[in-house]
């Protein structure tokens, strides 16, 4: 993960001229004159995706492999492929550069165990400095379960959902429920973040959609002010009473988007729209804000990405969307996002679009 | 009779070593033969496909509740409803430290709920993630819930992967009883320990087959420990083994 930065520090040589991720080094052998002068690392050998050793269009030998994403490429060598017909002047500059695919896969797996070392250490620096979590996400848990109970003991019998019961409560037993749910959500989207192979732990179990809807717009709405004191308010529509094998981790996805369009809410509300299917099940989650430029609509669901118009409007880290394709991806669930001008309407400086994320998640998903 | 003196004056021809052969040879066979036949009716006294139709037909339905055992291993126990889920009359066992030498032990139990920090004594940090490994290989049919607020943890992703479901503690009694219950289906049902039984023993060579039948026809008519009679090698053959248990007990319990 880190060859590249520990390489570029100097500190560590390397016996032959490598390309490290890009990241050029002579070694101790020095760069060949081909390579310097006639090729000048125009690169045709660092833009292969070959294995092993290969032959450039210069007649050196270079060698090729990848740890993990970082590719490794060992050029301007003497190999098995250069031959023995080579003009005098060749055979001289490949003098005390000879490299057999032996040496150089045994280097390259040498390698291989220092990136392994880095990993390894770096992960478990991380699992000590995560440590703290245990404690308050056990707590939060403690405290949503103890919120949803004291919700259902001052409730009317009459109602049983924790969505109606929070449309009864009064303001402060509804910003209790809400914080310590929102509180779980938050410890749940730092899980994925720092280990997204979270987001497949557990078995999916039947859950009900419009359930998870419900209860995430009511925890949502109105929950936070944006500057000037504004509460967005989040409309739930449309219904479907089937139930789907999810994982547990799935809420995140409704979660995040629907979040996101509350943070980026400029205009009205956010409206959430369920709509049954033939076989699937559609879930909306529109809002107006700040537009997103037609080149960014895949870019804003990778990580640390923040869209241009909204970056400048509110704090973030860009790791919301992020989250949520991370989720999707575990259940095979693609999330498209659209973005249309609402003519010349302005926000301030900002022009105004209708944002819609969309989803669909099949009847059959998981089974 | 001329048959009957032709037969006789041909023994009385013949020389003592052939009449020794002439006669033993053919009745020995015939011994041998009948043996083999009386043991091979005893091995199949009662077949796995009588086993499974006297459980079907009996009047006794599988109660998991009595039949089952659960087993919670958490160095933090009060974030489990042990009480709420005994009076529920589920029988549990807990524990807050074990030794990776208790294993054998563990691996009995039908439903694990484990944490992963904490609860082995040899090995307080990974001790879970050996331990979950350890009943996998003993017990491949033991329902394992991985209990841990450690999901942010990479190096515990093993640990999750491995488990048949994950939860986040502390546990509320109706996550638990569902939890439990769900384990409970799966593990006890005669058709998926039908089908790994036939599966499994296909693959034992005949005397191996016959005496690993014949040790469970046995087992379906008495009382003893099914662990120590059932004629398998259960580090050999574990899904079987373990398979084979739960039928004779469910045939007990049922019976």
């Amino acid at each position: 993960m880190l060859l590249k930065e520990v390489f570029s520090t100097g500190s560590v040589a390397t016996p032959w001229p490598v390309s490290i991720g890009e990241l050029i080094l002579s070694g101790d052998a020095g760069l060949s004159k081909t390579c310097e002068k006639k090729c000048k690392l125009s690169k045709a050998c660092l833009s292969t995706h070959t294995s092993g050793e290969s032959l450039c269009p210069h007649g050196l030998s270079y060698f090729a492999a990848s740890i993990g994403e970082t590719r490794i490429v060992v050029f301007g060598m003497k190999g098995e492929q250069v031959g023995t017909k080579i003009s005098r002047e060749l055979k001289l500059e490949l003098k005390g550069r000879s490299l057999d695919e032996r040496r150089f896969h045994g280097w390259v797996n040498s390698l291989g165990k220092l990136d392994k070392v880095i990993d390894n250490y770096i992960l478990e620096r991380q699992s000590e400095l995560l440590d703290p979590l245990h404690d308050p996400i056990r707590l939060a848990r403690q405290l949503e379960s103890i919120s949803v109970r004291l919700l259902d003991q001052t409730s009317s019998s009459a109602v049983r959902t924790v969505d109606a019961q929070l449309d009864h409560a009064s303001t402060e037993m509804k910003s209790l429920v809400k914080a310590a749910g929102l509180l779980n959500d938050y410890f749940d989207l730092v899980s994925i973040y720092f280990n997204p192979a979270a987001a497949r732990f557990g078995r999916p179990a039947s859950m009900s959609l419009h359930g998870i809807l419900r209860k995430i717009t009511s925890i949502l709405s109105g929950f936070e002010a944006d500057e000037d004191g504004v509460k967005t308010k989040v409309i739930f529509r449309g219904e479907c009473y089937r139930n789907f094998n999810l994982r547990e981790s799935f809420k995140i996805i409704p979660f995040s988007l629907i979040s996101n369009a509350v943070k980026y809410c400029l205009v009205g509300d956010v409206v959430v729209r369920l709509r049954e299917m033939q076989d699937r099940v559609e879930v909306e989650v529109v809002s107006q804000g700040p537009p997103i430029e037609e080149d960014e609509i895949d870019l804003i669901f990778t990580k640390k990405y923040r869209g241009r118009w909204s970056k400048s409007l509110r704090k973030g880290e860009g790791v919301g969307l992020y989250l949520a394709k991370i989720v999707a991806d575990a259940h095979d669930i693609q999330i498209s996002a659209t973005s249309r001008r609402l003519g010349g309407q302005m926000f301030g400086a900002t022009p105004l679009a209708t944002n819609t994320f969309r989803f669909e998640v099949p009847f059959q998903i998981n089974k | 009779m001329e048959y009957i003196s032709g037969i006789v004056s041909w023994f009385e021809n013949a020389s003592w070593l052939a009449n020794f052969f002439g006669i033993c040879v053919p009745v020995g066979g015939v011994v041998l033969a009948f043996r083999k036949w009386v043991s091979s009716r005893k091995a199949t006294g009662v077949s796995l496909p009588e086993v499974i139709e006297k459980i079907s037909k009996s009047p006794n339905k599988i109660d998991a509740k009595a039949l089952g055992k659960v087993a919670f291993v958490d160095d933090e126990i009060s974030d489990f409803p042990i009480a709420e889920l005994k009076k529920a009359g589920y029988q549990i066992s807990t524990y807050k430290q074990v030794s990776l030498s208790d294993v054998a032990v563990l691996a009995t139990y039908d439903v694990i709920f484990l944490d992963i920090k904490g609860i082995v004594k040899d090995d307080p940090e990974e001790g879970g993630l050996k331990l979950l490994s350890s009943l996998r290989r003993l017990n491949p049919n033991q329902k394992i819930c991985a209990v841990s607020n450690k999901q942010y943890d990479v190096l515990a992703t093993k640990f999750f992967e491995q488990a048949d479901d994950v939860a986040k503690k502390p546990m509320t009694a109706q996550k638990c009883s569902d939890l439990i219950d769900q384990f409970f289906v799966e593990k006890f049902s005669v058709d998926r320990i039908e089908q790994v039984m036939v599966a499994e023993s296909n693959a034992l060579d005949k005397a191996k087959r016959n005496e690993y039948l014949g040790s469970l026809s046995v087992l379906v008519e008495n009382q003893d420990d099914p662990r120590k009679a059932i004629k398998l090698d259960n580090t050999v053959f574990p899904k079987l083994f373990e398979a084979t248990v739960d039928l004779v007990r469910i045939y007990r319990h049922v019976a």
